[in-house]
């Protein structure tokens, strides 16, 4: 499967955490949505604020700058002050390996 | 006493006899805590949602800086303040207490016994209550919700927790995440698809017996196709001791659908207003802020509107006074996202007796916000040498096909007019208070009539200085 | 801190130094300044001034500080240092003067243009009194303690009280390929009722090693004076620009200053007119022409000190491809400086898909009896139904383009070429930008 990077272990985060990695020099954000993974860019749309740095809650991830939130599995700014979405990309799980794909957004074929 | 007097002691509210805990019903302790949060959301009898949003909104309240722009807000003394008070009643207030320049105001402005006493905090009663009653069972028939919100969040709790705070979230800034934590009042409105509202609502239909609107919190959802005029805040000075007014303001108005909110604040003079406003436009919605800023010591306010989807349109009327010791720092700002969306911005100010008027603005269009237009004017009028004025407007535009536009101006009354006016026999008071006028007119205009005959007066007492 | 590297630093300066045979004060003031620039913060990019900025291309990392021996580098593009019609000429390539000359006639009257190290040895006493103490400080910010140490050649332009010369003078500034850093410095003193014009360029070619020049313009013009100051910048695409130009206006003075930027990697400018006795008047022009990935940053004040003073700025800028380009424009009227005139005008052409722009307009008014005292800031693409109309009429939409484009600047090129009897300047740079343009 070309272009899965190994990001992380499914045991390094937990059900409702966020932790970010760098995949090959870009800040990646993994959350962990009641088991289910997703990977976002660390960055906010609004004013670059770390989203990392922001908690999860009902499948979105908050930034700590502002406030502004978006739902992790689209990208979609869902709280202002964000409008604009956030990159996704797309992730697998193989084994007890998180594999993200720089190169390709969640949900693409 | 006379009224120049009364002024100067204005800013000590102990000298007004209102720090008697006997007095209050209920009052939080002095300062912001846990503990107080949870016993506001206690008495509330809120969710548990609620009462959890808030714990979390004072966790951001704590870690967030106060802002390094704008007026000075050193003498704000967070600790210092009671976040919440409650009183079956009005607190008794002595009419004699009240300070001359409101007494006096009340008299020119013509307002009737009970309402200025009431506005005043005197005495319990005023019938608001029965104007709310009757208005409340027209607007049921349409499925219009017009509620206090915290009677909504118990209400409907589903609708309010849709949108609570998905406009303003707690974070956005210091005074948003306090709003979160300890709001107490301020209007829920909902209007169903299709329905418009003819008759403006009113902020004063329900003020009911909690603190006069310190940290209100306003959420009002428009559905598509629906029209709804709200009005906040009178031209009668309120008098009150809480220094710190912190309000949120939440709007959002769906496909085809128009809101105005219209406001006038005359706070007395020993009042911080930092407030929040902010709405979202889908697809050709309208969304109007008329704001008028008379009173408080600072205010900090910028209207603003999101403009989402295709064809949403805003305008903003802004008019500020300052006059001594005030510092309005007010503007508006237009957030174009979508394609062929249109904002106008007007900005009046007047700056009398050493007052400062700013304007503060934000024009910003994100790249894909293509056939976008926006046009903002702001007026700066000084009446003396002391006043000061001053504009900050950005206008920050990653999409090459717009047309934006940004005018300002700040000048004295002009000469020419003067001396016109006064070759025809109108002395030169008179001449400025005419000329005055027909600066602020073009915002005037939009108010209700009541509003614009007192607004009117209300200027004209402020330019003659009989009023602090 | 005296660590290894600071000391083969000021080793380096004190050489400098010697090799110019400078007077010992301004070995001092340079090893004054260095220190400076060593304590001073960089800035962060957090604050205003900076936030839209990529404060990396302020780096030094690569580049050589004391320009060697030079190569022999070409401008780029149109603009030539033709010596007809021109009254003087200074010509600098990286860090050294190759050349220079001045009509007698001026000489005669008591004109000075020479390059700053000669005016150091040859008049002391008047560049003691004027370089770097009253417009431009060693302290205004990093980047000028940096340059207030490290400068060298420069123009000196003196004119005694009451000479008036007819005839622009010349100075051009070129820099070779790339791995340089340069320091150019212009210091005019217009002394009173005095008149003279000054243009100068600063450019390259596109070289394939990054540069950065730090350069110094201050405008001493004194009361009755006047001055017409036009500064052209054709950079490069490797070259990051960080200028600072200052005038200070004495009673009934008069400046004009054309500003004309192209080209450059990241340039940034800050121009300050500081109208400090009554009666001084101040007219800018700017003209700014942004493409491929090019960031231009300009800030800008009118300071109106004294009453009765009149200032006008007009920015036009066409910004093509993902140019970025901000200004953030202040007027200043102080209490006391009533009956004052001061106005802005930006406005902006956004010919590329992806430009952008960020204009800050900020009045700051303390005296209530202004004349006037406005803003206004345009931002726009062409204007489609302008194309429509012209392409009726048989033009192409390519050359609909470029006449509104034309028509946009002109206004501007206008002003400018007012600013000086050399129409050979106004020509080029109207060719220079309409080229770019098409």
């Amino acid at each position: 499967m070309s272009g899965f990077i190994p990001a992380m272990r499914t045991a390094d985060l937990m059900p409702g955490m966020v932790k970010v990695v760098d995949v090959q020099g870009r800040r990646i954000a993994v959350c962990n949505v009641d088991g289910r993974y997703f990977a976002v860019d660390d960055v906010c749309t609004h004013d670059g604020g770390p989203l990392g740095k922001g908690r999860l809650c009902d499948g979105q991830i908050e930034c700590p700058r502002h406030g502004a939130r978006f739902d992790v599995e689209t990208g979609r700014a869902v709280v202002l002050p964000a409008v604009m979405p956030i990159r996704t990309y797309a992730l697998r799980v193989i084994g007890t390996e998180v594999r993200v794909c720089l190169e390709r957004r969640a949900g693409d074929v | 006493m006379t009224d120049r007097k009364a002024t100067e002691m204005m800013p000590d509210s102990y000298k007004w006899g209102f720090h008697d805990e006997a007095r209050y019903v209920f009052r939080t302790e002095r300062g912001l805590s846990r503990k107080v949060v949870e016993e506001i959301a206690g008495i509330k009898e809120e969710p548990q949602w609620m009462r959890d949003m808030r714990l979390r909104a004072l966790e951001i309240f704590e870690r967030k800086s106060m802002p390094n722009w704008g007026p000075d807000l050193s003498a704000v003394n967070l600790n210092d303040l009671y976040y919440y008070a409650r009183a079956s009643d009005r607190p008794e207030r002595d009419w004699n207490e009240v300070p001359d320049y409101i007494r006096s105001t009340f008299d020119r402005l013509g307002i009737p016994e009970a309402e200025r006493k009431f506005l005043a905090g005197v005495g319990a009663q005023y019938d608001s209550e029965t104007v709310y009653h009757n208005i409340r069972e027209e607007l049921a028939k349409q499925g219009v919700i017009f509620a206090d919100t915290d009677t909504a969040v118990r209400e409907y709790p589903d609708l309010v927790r849709r949108y609570f705070g998905t406009v303003v979230p707690p974070a956005d800034n210091k005074f948003s995440a306090l709003n979160s934590a300890v709001w107490s009042g301020g209007s829920f409105i909902y209007v169903p698809e299709g329905v418009h509202v003819d008759i403006p609502l009113q902020a004063y239909f329900r003020i009911n017996a909690e603190n006069i609107g310190q940290f209100e919190r306003t959420l009002i959802i428009a559905e598509p196709g629906s029209f709804i005029h709200y009005i906040e805040g009178c031209t009668a000075p309120i008098y009150t001791t809480n220094s710190l007014h912190a309000a949120v303001v939440e709007v959002i108005v769906k496909k085809g659908a128009r809101v105005r909110y219209s406001t006038v604040q005359n706070w007395s003079t020993n009042v911080y207003n930092l407030v929040t406003k902010r709405s979202v436009a889908y697809e050709d919605a309208v969304v109007e802020w008329v704001d008028g800023n008379l009173g408080s010591k600072v205010t900090m306010k910028y209207p603003a509107v999101y403009l989402m989807e295709p064809g949403a349109h805003s305008e903003v009327l802004s008019l500020s006074f300052a006059g001594r010791g005030q510092h309005q720092d007010t503007g508006a700002k237009a957030v174009h996202v979508a394609p062929h969306t249109t904002s106008v911005i007007t900005s009046k100010s007047i700056s009398k007796d050493g007052g400062r008027a700013s304007y503060r603005g934000l024009v910003k269009a994100y790249s894909g916000a293509k056939g976008i237009r926006s046009s903002v004017r702001c007026d700066a009028l000084l009446l003396d040498g002391d006043s000061r004025s001053d504009t900050y407007p950005t206008m920050e535009i990653d999409e090459r096909d717009v047309t934006v536009s940004h005018e300002a101006s700040v000048s004295k009354v002009s000469e020419e007019q003067l001396f016109y006016l006064q070759s025809r026999g109108i002395d030169e008071q008179e001449a400025t208070k005419m000329i005055v006028n027909g600066f602020v007119e073009p915002i005037v205009k939009e108010l209700p009539m009541e509003y614009a005959v007192e607004l009117n007066r209300l200027i004209e007492l402020q330019l003659e200085g009989a009023i602090g | 801190m005296l660590d290894s590297v600071s000391l083969r630093k000021r080793q380096a300066i004190e050489e400098l130094s010697a090799r110019h045979e400078e007077p010992m004060w301004l070995l001092q003031h340079r090893l004054k300044a260095w220190r400076l620039y060593e304590d001073m913060l960089p800035p962060t990019g957090r604050e205003e001034e900076w936030r839209r900025t990529d404060v990396s291309a302020l780096s030094l990392d690569g580049l050589t500080l004391f320009a060697p021996a030079t190569l022999s580098p070409r401008l780029r593009g149109g603009l030539r240092e033709g010596r007809d019609g021109y009254g003087g000429q200074i010509v600098q390539r990286d860090s050294q003067i190759v050349f220079q000359e001045m009509r007698p006639e001026s000489a005669e009257q008591g004109v000075i243009f020479t390059d700053l190290h000669s005016a150091a040895r040859q008049h002391p006493k008047v560049i003691r009194r004027h370089f770097m103490t009253e417009a431009v400080l060693p302290a205004a910010w990093k980047y000028v303690a940096l340059h207030a140490a490290l400068w060298s050649g420069g123009a000196f332009l003196y004119v005694p009280a009451g000479v008036e010369i007819g005839v622009p003078l010349h100075a051009v500034v070129g820099l070779s390929s790339g791995g340089v850093a340069v320091f150019p410095h212009t210091l005019i003193v217009a002394e009173e009722g005095s008149s003279v014009t000054l243009i100068e360029e600063h450019g390259s070619s596109d070289g394939d090693r990054r540069a950065l020049s730090s350069a110094v313009v201050e405008i001493l013009v004194r009361d009755g004076a006047q001055v017409r100051y036009v500064g052209v910048q054709d950079w490069g695409a490797n070259v990051d620009s960080f200028s600072t130009i200052r005038a200070v206006l004495g009673k009934g003075s008069q400046l004009e200053l054309g500003l004309v930027g192209s080209g450059g990697h990241v340039a940034k400018a800050s121009l300050d007119a500081v109208l400090s006795a009554p009666g001084a008047t101040a007219s800018i022009v700017g003209l700014f022409l942004a493409e491929g990935d090019q960031h231009m940053s300009y800030s800008t004040l009118q300071d109106h000190r004294a009453a009765n003073t009149t200032s006008d700025l007009l920015f036009k800028s066409v910004l093509r491809d993902n140019a970025y380009l901000v200004w953030n424009g202040l007027t200043r009227i102080h209490k006391g400086a009533g009956e004052s005139d001061a106005n802005q005008s930006s406005r902006n052409l956004l010919l590329g898909e992806n430009a952008r722009v960020a204009a800050i307009p900020v009045l700051e008014i303390e005296a209530h009896d202004v004349t006037r005292c406005s803003h206004g800031a345009t931002v726009s693409s062409v204007d489609e139904e302008q194309l429509y109309y012209m392409m009726s009429r048989g033009l192409t939409r390519e050359d609909a383009s470029r006449a509104i484009v034309d028509g946009f600047l002109r206004q501007g090129l206008e002003r400018l070429t007012s600013l000086q009897a050399h129409r050979g300047i106004g020509r080029s740079v109207e060719r220079r930008l309409l080229a770019e343009v098409a």
